[in-house]
C-alpha cells in the first residue's frame, strides 16, 4: 500500500519541476529579449554620442583655422601693427644695486 | 520524391541555402577604418575627417515616378550641373537589373537633412567619411587629395596623401553577430569581430602660421607683379624640415574634380626650371671649396663680353667691371665673371659638384609627385655648357633641389634631405621619423666665405632697397630666361630670390620664384621684395631682433 502512494508524489514532483523550469526559462527568455533591446538602445546612444563628438571636433577644427581667425580679427577691427619695436633688456635696478654692493 | 528533394537541398543547393540561413541568423557590419589625419607641427589638423553620407535608393520601394524623384534630388546634389545630375539619377533609378543603387557619395549633413525633409520613400543613407581641410586650400599641393581608384576604393593622390596612402588609409574591420527574428542582437549569441585598424596620423613639420603667411603673401605678390604663377618654400637649414610650401595657382582639394588636372602636381617638387643667377652662389661655393678662387681673386676677363663658340656672353645690364673681385662678381651678378669662375673650376669638377649638391636625382622628400630632371652626361659637356651653367642657364632643376643645395651654405656644408613628416601616430604610440643623415658637400670655411659674399650681395646689390633694416640676410637674386622651342623667349622670365636669415645663425632658408612677372622681368624688383616682405613677418613671428 505504501508503494502505491509514492507514485502520485513523484509525478507531482516532476510536474512541479517542469513548471518551475518552464517558468524560469520564460523569465530568462523575457530577460534576454529585453536586455537585447536595451543593448540596442545603448549602442544607439553610443553612436549618437560619437556623432556629436565628431560634429564638435569638426567645429573646433573650423574655429581654430587661421584663415577664419584672420577674417574674424578683421571683422572685430583689429589691424596689423605697422611698426615693431624691440626693446633692449635692461638690468633691473635691484640687481644693479646688488652688483654694486658686491663690488 | 522526398529523398530526391532532400538530396537536392543538401548537395546542390547547400551553398546558397547556407548563405540564406546565415543571412537570417547573422547580421554583419563592415566597420570602416578612419583615415589618418595630417597635422601641422602644433598638432592642429591640416586634413581631418568629417561626417558624410552615401545616398542610396532601394528601387522596389520607390513609389513616386522616377523622373520626378530625379528632378527633385538633382538641385540638392549638384547645384552647378543640375541637368547632368538629373540625367545620372534617372539612369540609375531606372535600372531594372538592380535592387539597390548608390546615388551619390559624400553628401553633407545639411544635404541629408534637406533630402530627409522631402520624405521620399525608397531613399536611404549610409554613413561614410570625407576629408575636410580646416586651413582651406593653402597647402593643397603639399597635401594632395583623396579620390577613388578603379574599384571605387578610396586612395590618396599627390602630396602627402599619395606618398603616405598606405599609412593613412588603415584597414576596415568586420562585426558578425547572431540576431533574432526581429533583427535584435541575441545577448548570449555568438559574436565574431575582426577589429578595424584606423589609419595612422601624420605629424608634419609644417608651421601653420608660416604656411598661412606665405600663401597670403604669394597671392598678393602674384597680383602686384602680374606673374602667371609662383611658389615659396621655407625650410629649416639644419635639418631639412619643411616649414612652409605654397604654390599658386592652386586647387581646392575638397573639390578637386572641378579643377584642371595640370594643377594637381606640386611645382616645387615636380616642375623644373632654369635657375638663372641664384645658381651662381652654388658654382662660386664649389670654386671656393676647391680653392681655385678666393673672395678677393680678381677676374681678368671681365672687361667686356666673352665669345665662346658661336655665342656671346654678356652681363644682364651690359655693364662690365674689369678686375672685379669674386665678391663683386656675386654682388653685380656678373655672368662674364661667373664664366671665369666656371672655367677655373673646370668641367669635371663642375659636374662632380652638381652631383654632390644632389642635382640629377630626387631629393627624397616625402611627397608623391617628386620629379628630377636628368643631368647632361659628362661626355656631352661642351665649353658653352660649362659657361652657361656657371650663371644658371642651360641646366634644369626643381625648386626643392635648389633650396636644398643653398641650405648647405646656410648650415655649414651639409646636404640635408628635405622632409615633411616628423612623427607617425597610431593608437599604440608614436614613431619618430628622424632627419636622414646628411653628407658634407662644402667645408665650413667655404660656407662662411660664401655667406659673407651673399650678405654683401644683399647689402650692395640691386635689391638692397627692399631689404629689412637691421638684419644680416644672405641672399641672391635670379632672373632666368625661359627656353621655348630651342631658343630663349625675349620677354618672359622666371624671377627668383633665394636666401637665408639671420646670416650668422640661420633659422630659415627660403626660395621665392615668380613665373613671367609683368611689372618687371627682374628678380631684384619682384621676387626679392616679396622674399624680404615674407622674411620681415617671419622675424616678428620668431622674435628675431634686428642687430
Amino acid at each position: 500500500m505504501k508503494k502505491t502512494n509514492k507514485k502520485p508524489k513523484l509525478i507531482s514532483l516532476i510536474i512541479g519541476l517542469i513548471l518551475v523550469l518552464s517558468g524560469t526559462q520564460l523569465v530568462i527568455s523575457h530577460w534576454l529579449a529585453t536586455t537585447g533591446g536595451k543593448l540596442r538602445q545603448w549602442e544607439e546612444k553610443t553612436e549618437q554620442l560619437e556623432q556629436q563628438n565628431r560634429i564638435l571636433t569638426e567645429e573646433i577644427n573650423q574655429m581654430g583655422s587661421l584663415s577664419r581667425i584672420a577674417i574674424e580679427a578683421q571683422r572685430l577691427g583689429l589691424v596689423k601693427a605697422d611698426k615693431v619695436l624691440y626693446l633692449t633688456p635692461q638690468i633691473p635696478v635691484a640687481l644693479e644695486k646688488t652688483n654694486n654692493l658686491e663690488r | 520524391m522526398v529523398s530526391a528533394r532532400l538530396f537536392y537541398w543538401q548537395v546542390f543547393s547547400f551553398e546558397s541555402l547556407t548563405a540564406i540561413a546565415e543571412g537570417q541568423h547573422w547580421i554583419s557590419f563592415e566597420i570602416p577604418a578612419k583615415r589618418g589625419e595630417i597635422l601641422a607641427n602644433d598638432g592642429l589638423p591640416l586634413v581631418a575627417n568629417k561626417e558624410a553620407f552615401l545616398l542610396f535608393a532601394s528601387l522596389p520601394e520607390i513609389k513616386d515616378e522616377i523622373n520626378k524623384v530625379a528632378d527633385t534630388l538633382a538641385p540638392l546634389l549638384d547645384e552647378e550641373n543640375i541637368s547632368t545630375m538629373a540625367g545620372l539619377l534617372k539612369e540609375r533609378l531606372g535600372r531594372s537589373d538592380l535592387v539597390w543603387v548608390p546615388l551619390k557619395h559624400k553628401i553633407s549633413r545639411e544635404t541629408k537633412k534637406q533630402i530627409e525633409s522631402l520624405s521620399l520613400p525608397g531613399l536611404g543613407f549610409e554613413e561614410e567619411q570625407d576629408r575636410s581641410y580646416p586651413e582651406g586650400s593653402s597647402s593643397a599641393h603639399l597635401l594632395g587629395f583623396v579620390g577613388s581608384d578603379i574599384n571605387g576604393v578610396e586612395k590618396g593622390y599627390f602630396g602627402l596623401e599619395g606618398y603616405y596612402d598606405l599609412e593613412l588609409k588603415g584597414r576596415p574591420g568586420l562585426l558578425r553577430r547572431e540576431k533574432d527574428a526581429s533583427g535584435k542582437p541575441i545577448l548570449i549569441g555568438d559574436i565574431e569581430r575582426e577589429k578595424e585598424r584606423d589609419g595612422r596620423t601624420l605629424l608634419t613639420t609644417l608651421d601653420r602660421t608660416i604656411q598661412f603667411l606665405i600663401d597670403e603673401k604669394l597671392k598678393d605678390g602674384l597680383q602686384r607683379y602680374g606673374a602667371v604663377s609662383g611658389s615659396v618654400v621655407v625650410m629649416e637649414p639644419q635639418t631639412g624640415a619643411i616649414l612652409g610650401m605654397a604654390s599658386l595657382p592652386g586647387y581646392d582639394p575638397e573639390n578637386y574634380v572641378s579643377f584642371d588636372k595640370s594643377l594637381y602636381s606640386n611645382p616645387v617638387v615636380a616642375s623644373s626650371y632654369e635657375p638663372g643667377s641664384t645658381f651662381k652662389v652654388l658654382v662660386m661655393s664649389a670654386a671656393l671649396n676647391e680653392g681655385v678662387v678666393k673672395p678677393e681673386t680678381r677676374c681678368d676677363q671681365c672687361s667686356g663680353p666673352r665669345v665662346i663658340s658661336d655665342y656671346t656672353i654678356k652681363t644682364w645690364n651690359e655693364k662690365y667691371f674689369s678686375d672685379s673681385t669674386m665678391t663683386e662678381v656675386i654682388q653685380h651678378s656678373d655672368n662674364v665673371g661667373m664664366v671665369f669662375v666656371g672655367e677655373k673650376l673646370g668641367k669635371e669638377k663642375m659636374v662632380s659638384y652638381l652631383e654632390k649638391y644632389g642635382f640629377g636625382k630626387p631629393t627624397g622628400i616625402d611627397l608623391e609627385d617628386e620629379a628630377s630632371p636628368k643631368l647632361r652626361p659628362t661626355s656631352e659637356w661642351k665649353q658653352i655648357d660649362l659657361a652657361t651653367t656657371s650663371f644658371g642657364q642651360g641646366i634644369a632643376i626643381t625648386p626643392i633641389q635648389m633650396i636644398r643645395a643653398v641650405a648647405s651654405i646656410a648650415n655649414g656644408g651639409k646636404l640635408v634631405t628635405p622632409f615633411l613628416v616628423q612623427k607617425v601616430i597610431t593608437e599604440s604610440g608614436e614613431t619618430e621619423i628622424k632627419p636622414k643623415q646628411s653628407e658634407e658637400v662644402l667645408k665650413s670655411s667655404t660656407t662662411m666665405m660664401m655667406t659673407e659674399m651673399m650678405v654683401n650681395a644683399v647689402e650692395e646689390g640691386e635689391s638692397k632697397w627692399a631689404k629689412p633694416k637691421g638684419y644680416r640676410i644672405a641672399g641672391k637674386t635670379g632672373t632666368a630666361q625661359i627656353p621655348v622651342a630651342g631658343h630663349y623667349d625675349k620677354d618672359k622670365t622666371i624671377a627668383s630670390f633665394v636666401g637665408f636669415a639671420p646670416a650668422d645663425d640661420p633659422k630659415f632658408v627660403m626660395l621665392v620664384t615668380l613665373r613671367e612677372p609683368t611689372s618687371s622681368p627682374w628678380g631684384a624688383e619682384t621676387a626679392a621684395p616679396l622674399w624680404f616682405d615674407i622674411a620681415k613677418e617671419i622675424f616678428t613671428y620668431y622674435g628675431i631682433q634686428p642687430n
